[in-house]
């Protein structure tokens, strides 16, 4: 965990909580795991307060926490979630453009709560307007679009199309449930887990071999215990009734803490398969407590890219059904892997590769005015059969796809097994956006030689000076100045190797290299170092009118500001509103930054 | 010049004829060398007995014949590659040069020689010959007042005295090849010549599709049978449209279903840079070709253009060179390499990234750019259109940290710190100005 990510978690804390809650948060990232008591020393702040932030903070599921067997409770800042602050804006601008308003009603709900039982999602309709509490920006205006709609007169017709988006949301994960394990750490899990398999663990098996197999047993387990998938196409009818009669057991809530389905074993409850049987639209049951998914966010936001993409490229008629398949390639796509991402070291998920099906693809096309309307129902996805037709290609299309299929890029290629079978290649895709990013960066601050030198060092590995400067066809004077400019810039490096033992430096050959993850990596610490930045001159310009803000805040003032404020005060009203649209039209780039660089 | 191991002392031995015999002898060997060998051949002592001019095959007639031709200087030992020793001829003209030098020059020239149209550094003859510097320089001298040698540069060490045979032009490696002019990287000529190749390799990979208002055969050519009912795909208001191909397409028409031509697709941005687009450009179209279109230009393809057209005025210019340009404009990514086949058996394929609308667009917009900071009007805008469009989305790059030379200091607390930076008062006046500007006529 980094320094300028953990000044940018607090402070993101404080626009979105206040400064109390940031600064518990920030001594809880400074200090690591702390009991209460010992986090009120270190605040200088009474027990008292330090629960009820605590509290707060666990709510959000910015804080993890765990209970030990004699009863210590300890807490620990949960770094991911608190830069996912960052993102409801996006997350709502992305949900509503492609599940339209009332799925965007149900995320506004759930980004307001952060957790929520599906029975009061349900009802989002009705309530959503009175709630306001949130402070960010894009929220509200957000929040006011869609309350417009939601609270329109008809009073039926909202619950079938909160049902359907609850249901679209769910089928694309974007939804996920919310466990006991995902307000504890992954150590506390792992650990949790192990002393249970431990205790009920049974083997014949010795050395190794027990290890393995205790160690699958445990594995398993933790999959169990931190599984988020509200996946009702695998759910069959013989396990529905124990979970049902699970589930009226948690169904009345009485322990804050204590909210989630702590029987939560079984990967299928909550789901009620007669939703696929019939005409039940509870296809939810109520209780199953549900919070947003951020990392379909970044899946979604990746297509979005994608799609942009092969606009530049190919033109907007390859585009739409490039984006018809990622569309439909979206539910089933594994979740990029929660790579807890704040250590950057460990391993990026493995390519994921999803195919899409040729006679599903001419089903979407056909549709495809409509699709984007009428955001479908999870049957089109059943087989490619409607009516009993099958839908063929139309030659159109086929020959988009198979210009979608050439070289260099490769946004499809055919699947191997089945020949009528598409398959998308997301990973080196990412790895694709994530070099043009880069690329995009360093022309910004350079110019296009430096790009070029990139480029070849990243296509050629190491060169030196002599053979680099023949493949860029630049001037040696040119060149060095540009290596060294980069190399300062932490874009570059230089490897020496000696070929004597001496180490003399004429007899050392140097070797420019360029290390991508390296770079990345940098990106990433600056890209939150920037964001940091603008939180905290935004507070700068903020404190320089103070007194004007403070005085158009007061109960008497607000909403009446045009008329009870001098000119020049609306006027430095007016400045530092712009201001602030400015810098955090800048963070939510920054963040697009981040989803490139860090969450493809 | 070690003598080779197996031979005799130089001495002729008993069977040697008089000086005179072997002096017609040695004329007769060289002779028969020149007739049946050319100069650049390195005869082995098999190569010289064949000839039957030795009487006997007499190894040690024939030592004493080329020790004679070496002192002459009209052979030149050298080694061979299985071992052992051999002879080049050399020519009169060139011996003749020989006999005039004393022995430093002679050795000195030696060597320039031998390096060729690499040219021979300084530093080289001095450690070849072991030679004192200064007799090397006395020698350098002579052999530059003769008109022997000449000096020359390369392009790799600019700082080097190298010197080279007077008749010698240097070579490649040194004059860096076609895009060096006097030893210097000619970046006008390679921008130049980029941005020919560019446009033309654009010109040869996109469809081009005139609008139904140019022409009106587009029935012809079969597009309304591939019309279906409206619920097949896409727009169907942009499929209505006739579309017709263009001349040079028509023969790669049989590999590609006529179909994709009717899938019209403005690739320009309806951007206010179409404003600036001239009025013919506005009704083409462009689409990209099937797959497996291989009419791409290849590298054969755009040499000949360069040579045919005569683009370079400095004369003919080879496909290494243009293979060499070629993969920097990959790296610049304006082209994309295409494989014809799988297996890389035929030639790779060139392919532009942009179709010729954008290609003149960015033409122009970098016209515009440099007139209007001249006249220092709307500059802003400019900047600020080609900075949207070269940025695309993307944070990093717009806010002063991106750029900011001392970001590493920068810190809550620490001398640079967010409260006291400057580049954001000068950032938010930056914006405020350029919205101003883009509220006047820019819509993004």
């Amino acid at each position: 965990m980094s320094k300028s990510l953990a000044e940018l978690c607090s402070l993101l804390i404080e626009d979105n909580y206040g400064e109390f809650y940031a600064h518990i948060f920030a001594t809880l990232l400074s200090h690591g795991r702390l009991l209460a008591l010992q986090l009120a020393l270190k605040c200088h702040l009474p027990l008292r307060q330090i629960q009820h932030g605590l509290a707060v903070l666990v709510q959000a599921g910015l804080v993890f926490h765990h209970t030990t067997s004699e009863g210590r409770t300890s807490y620990e800042a949960n770094p991911r979630n608190a830069y996912d602050l960052v993102r409801p804006g996006r997350t709502l601008e992305l949900v509503q453009k492609r599940f339209g308003r009332a799925a965007s009603a149900i995320v506004t709900q759930l980004l307001l709560l952060g957790h929520a039982p599906v029975g009061q999602l349900k009802t989002v309709n009705r309530t959503a307007n009175e709630s306001t509490t949130v402070q960010d920006h894009d929220i509200e205006n957000d929040r006011a679009n869609s309350t417009s709609i939601v609270g329109s007169p008809a009073e039926d017709r909202p619950d079938v199309e909160i049902d359907n988006a609850l249901r679209e949301l769910c089928t694309h994960g974007l939804i996920c449930r919310v466990r006991e394990a995902h307000f504890r750490t992954e150590a506390d899990t792992r650990q949790l887990v192990e002393e249970k398999v431990h205790n009920s663990f049974r083997s014949t098996a010795k050395g190794t071999k027990l290890k393995e197999e205790f160690a699958e047993k445990v594995e398993e387990a933790i999959e169990k215990e931190v599984d988020i998938c509200i996946n009702f196409r695998k759910s069959g009818p013989e396990n529905m009734i124990p979970q049902k009669r699970k589930l009226d057991d948690a169904d009345n809530i009485p322990n804050p803490k204590r909210p989630k389905l702590s029987n939560g074993v079984a990967t299928n409850e909550g789901f009620d398969p007669t939703y696929f049987v019939g005409d039940d639209t509870n296809f939810l049951n109520d209780s199953l407590v549900v919070r947003l998914n951020y990392a379909r966010i970044a899946v979604l936001f990746r297509n979005s890219r994608l799609v942009s993409l092969v606009t530049a490229i190919y033109g907007k008629s390859f585009s739409r059904t490039y984006e018809a398949i990622l569309h439909q390639l979206e539910p089933d796509l594994p979740d990029p892997k929660e790579n807890i991402s704040l250590g950057p070291e460990q391993e990026r998920s493995p390519g994921t590769t999803s195919e899409v099906d040729e006679a599903l693809l001419a089903q979407d096309l056909a549709h495809h005015e409509t699709y984007k309307e009428h955001s479908g129902s999870p049957w089109r996805r059943v087989n490619g059969y409607v009516n009993g037709i099958k839908h063929q290609l139309t030659p159109e299309a086929r020959s988009h796809l198979e210009v979608l299929c050439q070289e260099p890029y490769r946004f499809l290629s055919r699947s191997l097994e089945y020949p009528d079978r598409y398959v998308v290649e997301y990973s080196p895709l990412s790895i694709h956006l994530r070099n043009a990013e880069i690329f995009r960066i360093i022309f910004a601050r350079f110019d296009k030689y430096a790009v070029r030198i990139i480029r070849v060092l990243l296509d050629k590995g190491k060169l030196d000076e002599k053979h680099l400067q023949e493949t860029v066809l630049m001037s040696a004077k040119e060149l060095r100045q540009i290596l060294a400019m980069l190399q300062q810039a932490g874009y570059l490096e230089l490897q020496e190797v000696p070929r004597e033992a001496q180490r003399q430096p004429s007899r050392t050959i140097y070797l420019w290299f360029y290390d991508p993850d390296r770079v990345r990596k940098m990106l990433i610490e600056n890209t939150y170092k920037c964001m940091a930045r603008c939180f905290q001159r935004m507070k700068v310009e903020r404190d320089k009118i103070r007194s004007t803000i403070e005085k158009s805040e007061r109960s008497d003032v607000k909403g009446k500001e045009e008329k009870l404020l001098a000119r020049a005060e609306l006027e430095v009203l007016k400045g530092w509103r712009r201001k602030e649209e400015w810098l955090l039209g800048e963070v939510g780039r920054l963040d697009e930054l981040i989803f490139v660089l860090r969450d493809f | 010049m070690a003598p080779k191991k197996s031979t005799a002392p130089p001495t002729p031995g008993p069977s040697a004829s008089t000086a005179k015999d072997l002096r017609v002898l040695t004329v007769n060997l060289y002779n028969w060398c020149r007739v049946n060998y050319d100069e650049e051949h390195i005869l082995s002592q098999q190569d010289l007995l064949a000839g039957d001019v030795i009487p006997n095959k007499d190894p040690n007639l024939l030592l004493a014949a080329t020790q004679s031709l070496i002192n002459d200087r009209l052979f030149r030992t050298h080694d061979l590659r299985s071992g052992g020793i051999g002879w080049k001829i050399v020519s009169h003209v060139s011996a003749q040069k020989y006999k005039d030098l004393s022995s430093d020059e002679s050795l000195v020239y030696s060597v320039i020689e031998s390096l060729g149209r690499a040219g021979a550094w300084v530093k080289t003859i001095k450690g070849k010959l072991n030679l004192h510097q200064k007799n090397v320089d006395q020698s350098i001298k002579t052999l530059l007042q003769r008109g022997y040698i000449k000096s020359m540069s390369t392009v790799k060490f600019p700082q080097r005295k190298m010197y080279i045979l007077a008749g010698l032009q240097p070579g490649e490696d040194a004059t860096g090849g076609a895009w060096f002019t006097d030893g210097v990287l000619d970046h006008e000529l390679l921008e130049e010549l980029a941005r020919t190749l560019e446009r033309r390799i654009s010109d040869l990979s996109w469809n081009q599709i005139t609008h139904p208002a140019a022409e009106s055969t587009g029935l012809k050519l079969g597009v309304s049978q591939k019309r279906k009912s409206p619920d097949d795909g896409f727009d169907s208001t942009i499929k209505d449209k006739g579309k017709v191909r263009r001349m040079d397409t028509d023969n790669a028409g049989d590999e590609l279903p006529s179909s994709s031509n009717a899938h019209a697709d403005v690739q320009h941005r309806p951007t206010s840079k179409n404003q600036h687009v001239s009025g013919t450009l506005l009704e083409k179209i462009y689409v990209p070709y099937p797959a497996g279109y291989s009419k791409y230009p290849t590298l054969k393809y755009l040499t000949d253009f360069v040579n045919d057209n005569k683009i370079i005025q400095s004369g003919k210019i080879t496909e290494n060179n243009i293979s060499q340009l070629l993969e920097v404009m990959v790296y610049d990514d304006k082209i994309t390499k295409i494989k014809a086949t799988p297996d890389g058996s035929a030639p790779t394929m060139y392919k532009a990234r942009k179709n010729p609308t954008q290609i003149v667009a960015d033409w122009d917009l970098a016209e515009r750019l440099r007139d209007t900071t001249r006249a220092n009007d709307g500059a802003m805008k400019v900047a600020r259109e080609r900075e949207l469009r070269k940025l695309g989305t993307g944070g990093m790059t717009e806010i002063p940290c991106g750029r900011c030379p001392v970001f590493d200091m920068c810190e809550v607390g620490g001398p640079v710190n967010p409260g006291n930076c400057e580049y954001f008062e000068e950032w938010f006046l930056k914006i405020e100005s350029t919205q101003i500007d883009q509220e006047e006529s820019l819509v993004w």
